[in-house]
């Protein structure tokens, strides 16, 4: 499985939402559940699937799917 | 101090600085004349087209969004009452509180119940019209709102608030905080609960302007914000603090000298961690309250100046009255641990019909904490009669959870109780008990059975297998001792 479909499912999971339902523009508050606690709960669950820890400066940055594909991309192909 | 209601408040600021802003959503600014123009054209929008009256209940999705203070002032207007209710409500909740408010009108929400309903746009699309200048204001004793919490036995229980009750609460807490003409407030609180709307009227009743902001989730668009508008103070729970400082760290401090005041309440903070904010917010007034929906802000501490007594709540707010009774209603010596009382103009009239049963002592009500009041007047919190469970700031009792455990399978008996969060995020989180039968041996089936029956910060996240339940000899669970 390629990491952009990895990605998703892990914020699907995080969120409890169909996988269909996740887009890459998917963002911040479009579902109930991805409020703040449902953040944390996606953040967490990266850094755990992919071993590593965000950049507390990248974390602010990560406001939809598209940009968590991207920030865990960069840190795999390292 | 004399009763004005805070609709007579916002009124007079309409008049008296009627270009003043008074709200922001998004992109839209609403100044206190046009405030009150859209109060009022709501006002007589459910008076023609749905025969609004007084006395009359309407439930109002707490949906943050400027249609819905319209709306809350324009009811109160009526003489209606206000139920604010979560947008994410439970199907079982809302039809329990339906049944029993019997509210005349639902806005913002759908329902399968027969009850009218309408959506905020129609408020939105309302033409505005001018208010007479002379308005008929609600009564000090007249109901205004009634909030539903968490029940001990399970079922949310609806506590009456009248308009002397809201206009006593957000004095006292705004003699408290010091909030000004001003100041700029930004509000990403729910306003489903009494913290965050209890912030909307604090604000409007001095004549400042608030910032509505969904949530922090975005935190680039919150610090955004806080630029933008150059935000002067601000309302948190302590979990909202764990969330900016995980996503952020220290950035929040890159506004603190614009920073006048920042309430905090609603949940536990450690003294270690209110050092951090001291040492962020030098020049801040840092509050933190200690309250109840039925009895809203009863005590408040400033960090700064009571930097030694960090370990404590704070003392009573002003106009507020705080003693320890023992069970029998006897007020106790400072230091002796009772249960903590409140008395004061903010405190409800009581609970929907009339289940006050053990709510009050003569004028006190019992807050069901325990805790003792030292000789300079703070005091310390140091436990809880009623077994309420507090996930960040929102609240729920054990026998919900114990309750859909039971009916995921009728064998099975759980007790639930609080337990420190791992995360270090939330503060508490439900940590559930079950007694090992042969019909289970995992907890994955419960676990997913919870999480499609509750909301999600009801859900257990350890479970663990007991030989027996502790009860008293009358059969009582005795969650205390699971701990």
């Amino acid at each position: 499985m390629d990491i952009a479909n990895k990605v998703k499912g892990i914020i699907a999971d995080s969120i409890e939402v169909e996988i269909t339902k996740i887009e890459e523009d998917t963002a911040i508050g479009d579902f109930p559940k991805w409020d703040s606690m449902g953040q944390i709960i996606i953040i967490s669950a990266l850094e755990k699937e992919f071993d590593f820890k965000f950049d507390p400066e990248v974390i602010m940055d990560l406001e939809d799917v598209g940009d968590m594909i991207e920030a865990v991309e960069e840190h795999v192909s390292e | 101090m004399n009763f004005v209601s805070l609709e007579e408040n916002i009124f007079n600021f309409s008049i008296h600085s009627p270009n003043k802003i008074a709200l922001i959503d998004k992109k839209k600014a609403v100044s206190y004349k046009e405030l009150y123009q859209s109060i009022w054209s709501t006002k007589l929008f459910l008076e023609s087209e749905y025969g609004l009256q007084k006395g009359d209940a309407v439930i109002v999705a707490a949906n943050k969004n400027l249609n819905f203070v319209f709306a809350y002032f324009a009811i109160h207007l009526i003489g209606a009452k206000v139920i604010p209710l979560d947008e994410q409500i439970q199907e079982e909740r809302l039809a329990y509180i339906i049944k029993k408010t019997k509210p005349k009108l639902i806005i913002g929400l759908d329902n399968n119940y027969n009850v009218k309903s309408f959506d905020f746009d129609v408020i939105r699309d309302l033409e505005l019209v001018d208010f007479p200048n002379k308005i008929e204001f609600p009564k000090d004793f007249q109901e205004a709102d009634i909030l539903f919490t968490t029940g001990t036995t399970g079922n949310p229980k609806g506590v009456i608030l009248t308009h002397g009750n809201l206009a006593a609460s957000a004095h006292n807490i705004n003699t408290f905080i010091g909030n000004t003409a001003n100041d700029v407030e930004l509000l990403a609180l729910p306003i489903s609960h009494s913290f965050g709307l209890g912030r909307i009227k604090c604000v409007l009743s001095t004549g400042g302007t608030i910032v509505l902001l969904g949530s922090i989730v975005n935190m680039k668009r919150m610090f955004r914000t806080f630029e933008e508008q150059a935000i002067t103070g601000f309302g948190m729970v302590p979990a909202s603090w764990q969330y900016i400082q995980k996503m952020s760290g220290d950035r929040l401090k890159d506004f603190a000298d614009n920073l006048n005041y920042i309430e905090l309440g609603s949940a536990y903070m450690s003294p270690e961690e209110k050092q951090v904010l001291i040492k962020l917010f030098p020049n801040t007034r840092i509050c933190m309250h200690y309250g109840l929906t039925e009895a809203s802000r009863s005590t408040f501490m400033e960090f700064h100046s009571d930097i030694n007594y960090l370990n404590s709540i704070g003392k009573a707010s002003p106009n507020v009255e705080i003693c320890i009774k023992d069970d029998l209603g006897n007020i106790m010596k400072p230091g002796d641990e009772g249960e903590i009382c409140v008395k004061g103009k903010h405190v409800t009239i009581g609970y929907l019909a009339n289940e006050n049963e053990d709510a009050f002592f003569d004028e006190y009500f019992r807050t069901g904490d325990i805790g003792s009041i030292d000789t300079d007047g703070f005091i310390h919190l140091k436990g809880r009669l009623k077994e309420i469970i507090n996930v960040g700031g929102k609240k729920l009792s054990p026998i919900e959870v114990e309750s859909k455990i039971h009916e995921f399978d009728a064998e099975l008996e759980a007790a639930c109780v609080g337990v420190k969060d791992p995360d270090g995020i939330l503060g508490e989180v439900v940590k559930a008990f079950i007694v090992k039968n042969n019909s289970i041996n995992n907890f994955e089936a419960i676990n997913d059975f919870l999480k499609s029956k509750l909301d999600s910060y009801k859900v257990p996240v350890d479970y663990e297998w007991v030989i027996e339940i502790p009860k008293t000899k009358s059969g009582k669970i005795q969650r205390q001792k699971l701990l």
